[in-house]
């Protein structure tokens, strides 16, 4: 693995969500500069320089993670809860972007730090928007830590 | 008290009197010693001073010398030395011995020469004495009397001159010794050893009967010689002294006065000495001492008397004050008497002894309604039944010989109705007449309570013999006294085998045990309550039974009858023994039902979240994909593609839909409902916002819609919930209104048999009421897609949100004249 500076860590196991995503999100942000992580796991050790991603340099960090909730092996509330406890990526914002509507995930979403929320709309037009939206705020117009 | 006080009274006088006597002994023994002293002296003085005379006298008569000097005189008796020599010695007789006058006499008696001189005549007596002196040669003692010449009491010694021998002797003369006895005897009288006012001596001689004084009596102012007495003058000192004893003597003296005397006799004289003193004078300090002692005693007889006095009245106040005490009590009982004979609850009545009435009290008029005054022209006879009359004679009978006697009659009033009574009657006897006194008492409810009693014990008895539960009564011991007959039936047992035995013995050891114990305590408890033991029928066969014992006393509280209840419970024990076991499966099986149901929950629960996110993910995958290729490749599709591809888009929504409106459902009945107070009129206006934010777009003619929302009165409810079911709803209104020129929408609540009824009434399609029951399944419609898009999740949310809320929900409807949806809410017991 390179060390290329990412601008988002998607991590979503559906590879047709990943696809739409990425599609969606591809007019701000070169699909070079995105990392995609398949599960809770996978998101760790890259936020966390272990295990396949140990050599990677823990001093160049995506700049949010999209974090989908339902994930294999480690779920995405673990994620969540991992990366805004650790003081090294407790600053890198994460947008929980999930399917589930239930009030009870928003709420403990919330609790641990995520920045945002969304439920992906069925409708690809109203994500593509949201996308484009989210794209916007956080990486041209929201100022980051060490930029 | 009085008596007390004569007595002591009495007993002080006597002492006093004993005293006195006592006194009056020792003092005249005092005296009658002093007298005596007195007495002997003087008596040894008279005595002493007769003999210095007569000593005197006889020294002339003897005296030769004398007799020669006075016959040289006599022979010559102009010769005056020999004058001379006679007078010297005459003058010197009468010097010395202190004589009143010596004469010298001539043997014719005839005053020669005389100390002192002068004297010429000597008085008849004198003559006489010297006549007898010179004829006898003796010396002549003349006593005491009164000289004729000289008038003064004298008391002469005749001494003869004599010369010669014997018995030739010759009388030559005569000296006559003359002696004044007031200036030689009578101080020695008149002097008193002792100081005495009425101390007196006499010198007294006999004279014939009569008793002469010699000396002056001053107390009588008697001169010497002038008083006699008669010897017989009785207790006269001087008579006694003279004819009776001397010594001591008590008699009166001349002037009637008692006197203590001492009485003596001069030797070799014919005098007697008395020497008396006034008994008064003797007594005079008894009798001031008596004086003193009685003043003394009367001050103490005051004294006592005014104690006695001072305490008898206070015996009398005493006395009166108990008698006032006592009559006030006397009064009381009789008013006492009076007030329970007038208001006794009983009848109380006097006769006399024909039994005519005399007397009765209040109630008596009362109870049998004749007037005191027609009661006492009544006898006691009348005032009985007709039928218990005859009895009358034969009842009372008995009080003949008792005093008292209690019967029971039938009495009748003055109206004719009849009551029970019991008499208790009693003979009085008052000065030998005979009354009876009758207390009456009305028995009616007595005899109405016994009456009700032996009912009670006629069904009490009908019950225990006819009763399929078993009684047993038992003794204070716990053998049977009796038992009834279903006891005998139900545990198989004759009565003969069972009355009088150890009701302990018919139970299993270890119920007798128990039984004993608990028995121990039953006189305290007085009563078992449904406890349980195992009997031993006559079978053989153990009775499970249920024993209720209740105990009975007796009049001072002893344990008497203990009455027991028993029943069969073996049957029941079983039934009751496999409700429980079958309880306890039912409860194991909820048990089991409940994990089971829980992990059903569970795994819904999860099957829900699955079909949120994984139904959803594909459908997204659709939609994304072929809005990707109806845009990306717009050049490359034609016209009819794109419309498929928007099919494919429509239909992956309805999905969507589908689902969302599919979970939200199930999510109702399993989230926790979060009631509070709300105003329904804010829900309405939330419901109504967010409605036009969803269908923004797809109704844009807001402007078409009437929209009418009456004041809604307060609920308790969830309010995201109800907000919920007006969405849905108010959705539906404007939904199947649409078609309408203008939408007529209008949200109001009414009240009916106290129930707040909520309501949404439209003017839209409405629907035919014989589909009413099938509008708030799931996924029901009663239009077609077409027509009128949804789920035909709605309504079956609305009810189930009601339905969670305690209330009811339903709709009014008819075919294009429009839908009414009304729903309740379960009223919360408001307090303000």
């Amino acid at each position: 693995m390179t060390d290329t500076p990412v601008d988002i860590l998607l991590v979503e196991d559906n590879p047709n969500d990943v696809e739409l995503t990425i599609h969606a999100l591809k007019s701000f942000c070169p699909i070079n500069r995105i990392q995609v992580a398949r599960d809770g796991v996978e998101a760790l050790e890259y936020t966390f320089c272990t295990g396949k991603y140990m050599h990677r340099s823990p001093t160049i960090q995506p700049r949010m993670i999209l974090l989908d909730l339902k994930l294999p092996r480690v779920d995405g509330i673990q994620v969540l809860k991992r990366v805004k406890s650790d003081p090294r990526t407790q600053g890198i914002p994460v947008i929980v972007l999930t399917s589930s509507s239930d009030e009870g995930d928003v709420e403990e979403s919330y609790r641990l730090g995520a920045n945002s929320y969304i439920i992906k709309p069925v409708d690809f037009a109203e994500f593509t928007h949201a996308a484009r939206i989210l794209g916007a705020y956080w990486l041209e117009l929201n100022r980051s830590i060490g930029m | 008290m009085v008596l007390i006080f004569f007595l002591l009274l009495f007993a002080l006088i006597l002492a006093g009197i004993v005293s006195d006597h006592y006194q009056r002994i020792s003092l005249e023994q005092t005296n009658q010693g002093r007298l005596a002293a007195i007495a002997d002296l003087k008596a040894q003085q008279v005595s002493s001073w007769l003999s210095e005379r007569r000593a005197n006298a006889d020294t002339i008569l003897k005296s030769p010398f004398t007799a020669a000097s006075i016959q040289a005189f006599t022979t010559h008796p102009e010769d005056p030395q020999n004058q001379e020599e006679i007078f010297t010695w005459l003058g010197s007789l009468q010097k010395n011995y202190n004589y009143q006058s010596v004469i010298l006499l001539s043997v014719q008696a005839k005053s020669l020469l005389s100390a002192p001189a002068g004297i010429q005549t000597i008085g008849k007596t004198a003559a006489g004495f010297s006549r007898q002196a010179i004829q006898t040669r003796q010396i002549v003692f003349s006593d005491l009397y009164r000289d004729e010449i000289t008038q003064h009491l004298t008391l002469d010694y005749c001494v003869p001159l004599l010369i010669g021998d014997e018995p030739q002797m010759t009388v030559i003369g005569l000296v006559l010794l003359r002696i004044d006895p007031d200036t030689s005897l009578y101080p020695l009288l008149d002097s008193w050893p002792i100081a005495s006012k009425t101390g007196e001596t006499q010198l007294v001689r006999r004279e014939g009967d009569d008793v002469i004084f010699l000396n002056r009596i001053e107390r009588i102012q008697a001169p010497a010689l002038s008083l006699r007495l008669p010897a017989n003058t009785p207790d006269l000192p001087a008579a006694q002294a003279v004819f009776g004893q001397p010594g001591d003597f008590k008699g009166v003296s001349e002037e009637n006065v008692p006197v203590f005397a001492a009485l003596r006799r001069i030797p070799d004289s014919p005098w007697y000495l008395v020497i008396q003193v006034d008994q008064d004078e003797i007594y005079q300090p008894l009798a001031e001492r008596n004086r003193l002692l009685l003043v003394v005693s009367a001050v103490l007889i005051t004294a006592a008397g005014t104690l006695t006095g001072m305490l008898w009245r206070q015996r009398e106040a005493r006395f009166y004050k108990e008698e006032y005490l006592a009559e006030v009590r006397r009064q009381a009982l009789s008013e006492h008497l009076l007030l329970i004979s007038r208001y006794s609850n009983d009848i109380i009545l006097l006769s006399n002894q024909h039994w005519s009435l005399l007397e009765a009290n209040d109630r008596a008029v009362s109870a049998y309604q004749y007037s005191l005054a027609e009661l006492q022209k009544m006898s006691m006879p009348q005032l009985f039944s007709i039928e218990t009359r005859v009895n009358f004679s034969r009842q009372i009978q008995p009080l003949d010989e008792k005093e008292g006697l209690v019967f029971e009659a039938t009495h009748q009033r003055k109206d004719g109705f009849t009551f029970p009574v019991e008499i208790s009657a009693r003979t009085i006897r008052v000065d030998g007449r005979k009354f009876y006194q009758s207390i009456i008492r009305d028995i009616t409810e007595r005899k109405q309570a016994e009456e009700a009693l032996r009912e009670s014990e006629r069904r009490f008895r009908l019950f225990y013999e006819q009763s399929p539960v078993g009684y047993q009564s038992l003794d204070e011991k716990a053998c049977f006294i009796d038992v009834n007959p279903a006891w005998l039936a139900t545990f198989g047992y004759e009565r003969a085998a069972v009355i009088g035995r150890y009701f302990p013995d018919f139970l299993t050891p270890d119920s007798k045990a128990r039984f004993e114990n608990l028995f121990a305590e039953f006189e305290g408890a007085g009563e078992f309550r449904s406890m349980e033991f195992e009997l031993v029928c006559g079978t053989g066969e153990v009775m499970l039974i249920s024993v209720n014992g209740k105990a009975g006393y007796d009049e001072i509280g002893r344990l008497g009858q203990i009455h027991f209840i028993l029943h069969d419970i073996t049957e029941q024990r079983r039934a009751e023994e496999a409700i429980r076991k079958m309880n306890e499966e039912l409860e194991q099986r909820v048990l089991e039902r409940t994990t089971q149901f829980e992990a059903a929950n569970k795994e819904l629960e999860a099957f829900s979240y699955s079909v949120s996110h994984d139904l959803r993910a594909p459908l997204r995958a659709i939609d994304g994909f072929s809005r990707i290729l109806s845009e990306e490749y717009t050049a490359e599709l034609s016209p009819e593609a794109h419309r498929y591809l928007d099919l494919v888009r429509n239909n992956a929504q309805t999905m969507s839909n589908l689902i969302d409106n599919l979970l939200a459902f199930s999510r109702l009945g399993r989230q926790p409902l979060k009631k509070q107070r709300v105003q329904p009129n804010e829900v309405v206006t939330q419901s109504l916002d967010l409605l036009r934010l969803e269908h923004g777009e797809r109704c844009p003619d807001w402007q078409r819609i009437d929209l009418v929302v009456h004041p809604l009165p307060l609920c308790d409810a969830d309010p995201a919930l109800l907000k919920q079911v007006f969405v849905n709803l108010l959705s539906n209104a404007i939904k199947f209104s649409s078609k309408k020129e203008r939408s007529q929408i209008e949200v109001g609540c009414l009240e009916e048999n106290h129930e707040k009824i909520y309501f949404v009434r439209d003017n839209g399609v409405g629907f035919d009421m014989k589909y009413a029951p099938k509008l708030f399944g799931v996924f029901q419609r009663l239009h077609r897609v077409e027509d009128y898009e949804g789920t035909g999740v709605g309504l079956a949310i609305v009810q189930r949100i009601i339905h969670r809320h305690g209330g009811r929900v339903w709709a009014l409807g008819e075919v294009d004249q429009g839908a009414t949806f009304c729903f309740t809410l379960q009223e919360e017991r408001i307090n303000d």
